[in-house]
């Protein structure tokens, strides 16, 4: 028998994600955008400067990442998505999940490359919008590595705790979203504009472009200190 | 504060009504006061609703507003609809706020009068 | 009394300080001012520090005790002082006072916060402590909630719009751009944060109607500036900078007990009083540094200040008159929205501003006509400010 089709997972059928526009706080545009396999190794060179970043808990969501998308891409993972979000063709955030069975959706990751503009807020929402509206589930699963962010969606979008059942990142019990809690908050949450203009559209396909580690290091941790000359 | 509703305090030299409790009158700096209940309705003088709450409080937002009594008082309060407007006339209740350090607090709730 | 003056300045970086601690970031910006004063080897004589939360955020009181350690400034007599965002104007008062009183000549004035080892929800826990303990902090009130009730008000009684609150907004966050120390350089502009759908996201409401953008941010810095008295200063500083003038006035601890809530009576009072003693009217005001913890404030305390008449704030500020090239630029350093927010550092940042601008030194975002300027550091909500005249 054939070895690879033995370890390669059968996957159920994910309608895609359509993409949009959203515009940013500085007046920019950023394209979300469902990414493809073959997007997956410029993606990943964004993410690998974060695993050395031991602030707000980067390098284990960077790691973890890594580790997902690297599975996504060389077929060892189940039903996974990426959705990237670009401004001017730069990426600067992604999320990640992926459909445990047909009613129940998994939420994976965010990943903010831009802070300040509410990137991973955008991010998330259009995660949630996946699940819910693409591919149609009934509930996601949501937990997270930093305490902060966390916090801030489950008052948010009034998550229901779900005790003992725990998510497949491991770690704490799991979060739930249904369809009532997204749609109850989608207006104030969830934001963009379909469909996305073409020409900006297809410039985001053509090429992720990918700051130098040290810009990234820098945007993510700062460049400031009191004894700075 | 505990679960008894408060007074508001009138001062015996000049009638100025105030809460919460001064040592001296705003006015005319007495040291002299009457215990007097609020009245059971108010009007709205301002609100607004508080989506970035304090540590120790897990609501998405409270609607906080500052509310006129008909006997002249102010006082800061809950307001239980998210929408109000100001002008408003509300109903008061001594109600539990939330728990800190392990004690029950309570405070003013208002609620819009039907036909206000 | 003796006339005091401004010999030296100095501030760290504002913004998120992860590696420095309260004392390291007051020490460093103390240092900088020293030298900045051309000091030398002439003795400080009095410290005055100001910090408004490190009890509560960094476990840690003594704040002006600790500082004169790690700077080898003992024995001088060191205070700390408290009034709450209004703690540094406070400091700066302190020091004044012992200058002119003859007491003290070489005073150093420094404030100084630590708020981001916190989280955003325990900040603003901490800061709503200055509200009243069980007629108004039980309510889970915050500042930006107080400020919220404050705008909605404003908003009806003079026809202030969101849009007027964005202007602010993008203002300082354009002037904070060429600001080196700011804790936010960030361009932005009105489609992005009103017009757009998407505002209703990236600019959310905090304590509606204001908005994400309308409220500064949680901020680590310090500030620092050194005084002597005027007939000293010339040795130090040739193009030292004068204090013409100081005011302080306070108003009811619960916003719901004040007469007029849209009235910021204590803004009026220590302005005027400010003015008085400079010998001035508000007219002869160039530029102002006033206290924009809310995009609200700058509008409501120029108009207090009588910068501009009631009501008329944001007509000035349509026109462009507040711009850093206008006639009358606020918050050529981005103000508390740009700049940042580090609770005790504030008003000491202001007068550190104050004096750049004054002596022609602040490079990019120096204003054209820069003889006297006024700097408004409010506390509380309003029920205790701090005015000061600063003068060539």
């Amino acid at each position: 028998m054939e070895l690879e089709k033995v370890l390669r997972p059968a996957e159920l059928i994910m309608a895609p994600y359509p993409a949009k526009v959203i515009t940013l706080a500085t007046g920019k545009k950023m394209i979300v955008r469902q990414a493809e396999p073959d997007d997956v190794p410029a993606i990943l060179k964004a993410v690998k400067p974060t695993i050395k970043i031991e602030r707000d808990y980067y390098d284990i969501v960077g790691a973890r990442v890594y580790a997902e998308l690297l599975g996504w891409l060389r077929h060892r993972v189940r039903n996974e998505y990426c959705l990237i979000g670009q401004v001017d063709g730069i990426l600067v955030g992604l999320v990640n999940g992926r459909m445990l069975s047909k009613r129940i959706g998994i939420s994976l990751h965010t990943l903010a490359i831009d802070r300040g503009l509410r990137v991973g807020a955008h991010l998330f929402a259009a995660k949630m919008e996946h699940h819910i509206e693409y591919l149609e589930q009934h509930e996601v699963w949501i937990t997270a590595e930093s305490p902060i962010g966390f916090r801030r969606w489950m008052i948010e979008y009034e998550l229901i705790k779900q005790p003992n059942i725990q998510h497949e990142l491991g770690g704490a019990d799991s979060f739930k979203l249904t369809r009532e809690l997204y749609f109850k908050h989608k207006p104030r949450l969830v934001s963009g504009t379909r469909p996305a203009p073409p020409e900006m559209l297809a410039h985001a396909k053509k090429e992720i472009i990918i700051a130098d580690e040290k810009t990234i290091s820098e945007q993510i941790c700062g460049a400031k200190g009191a004894w700075r000359q | 504060m505990g679960k008894k509703m408060p007074d508001a305090y009138k001062c015996k030299q000049c009638g100025r009504v105030t809460y919460p409790k001064r040592v001296r009158c705003l006015n005319c700096k007495s040291t002299e006061f009457d215990a007097m209940p609020f009245s059971e309705y108010g009007n709205v003088v301002t609100f607004t609703q508080s989506y970035q709450l304090p540590w120790g409080i897990d609501e998405p937002y409270l609607t906080l507003g500052v509310i006129k009594f008909d006997n002249g008082v102010k006082t800061m309060g809950r307001i239980s609809p998210p929408e109000i407007s100001t002008g408003a006339k509300v109903k008061a209740s001594w109600e539990k706020m939330r728990v800190i350090d392990g004690e029950d607090v309570y405070g003013w709730m208002f609620s819009p009068v039907n036909n206000g | 009394m003796r006339d005091v003056a401004i010999i030296g300045a100095g501030m760290t970086d504002f913004g998120r300080l992860a590696d420095d601690d309260l004392i390291d970031m007051m020490a460093s910006a103390s240092l900088r001012a020293m030298k900045d004063a051309n000091l030398g080897d002439t003795p400080i004589d009095a410290v005055y520090a100001a910090n408004m939360g490190a009890g509560i955020l960094n476990r840690q009181t003594g704040i002006a005790s600790a500082l004169v350690d790690t700077l080898s400034l003992l024995p001088a007599p060191a205070d700390t002082i408290e009034n709450g965002p209004a703690s540094g104007a406070s400091a700066v008062k302190a020091g004044v006072l012992a200058v002119a009183s003859g007491y003290y000549d070489f005073v150093l004035v420094v404030g100084g916060e630590k708020m981001r080892n916190v989280t955003g929800w325990r900040a603003t826990d901490f800061v709503a402590t200055l509200t009243h303990p069980y007629a108004e902090y039980i309510y889970g009130v915050t500042l930006p909630s107080m400020a919220g009730m404050f705008t909605r008000l404003y908003m009806e009684k003079y026809g202030i719009t969101e849009e007027h609150l964005a202007m602010v907004a993008i203002k300082n966050q354009e002037n904070g751009l060429l600001n080196p120390y700011a804790h936010i350089h960030m361009k932005i502009d009105m489609e992005g944060i009103l017009h757009s759908p998407d505002a209703i996201v990236n600019n959310s409401y905090v304590a509606k109607p204001l908005r994400l953008f309308d409220c500064c941010p949680v901020t680590d810095g310090a500030a620092a500036v050194i005084l002597c008295p005027a007939d000293m200063a010339k040795k130090y500083r040739k193009n030292f900078v004068r204090i013409a003038g100081f005011g302080q006035a306070t108003d009811t601890h619960t916003f719901a007990e004040r007469d007029n809530p849209t009235d910021l009576k204590a803004v009026t009072l220590a302005c005027d009083k400010a003015y008085k003693m400079a010998g001035i009217t508000a007219k002869d005001i160039q530029l102002a540094e006033l206290h924009d913890a809310f995009t609200i404030l700058e509008i409501a305390e120029s108009e207090h200040a009588g910068l501009f008449k009631k009501g008329e704030g944001a007509k000035a500020l349509e026109a462009g008159i507040t711009k850093i090239n206008g006639s009358l630029p606020i918050n050529p350093s981005g103000g508390l929205k740009s700049r940042g927010h580090p609770v005790g550092a504030t008003g000491v940042a202001q007068i550190a501003e104050m004096t750049w601008q004054i002596r022609g030194d602040a490079g990019p975002r120096q204003v054209k006509k820069h003889d006297i300027g006024l700097t408004v550091n409010f506390g509380g909500f309003g029920n205790n400010v701090v005015a000061f005249v600063l003068r060539k």
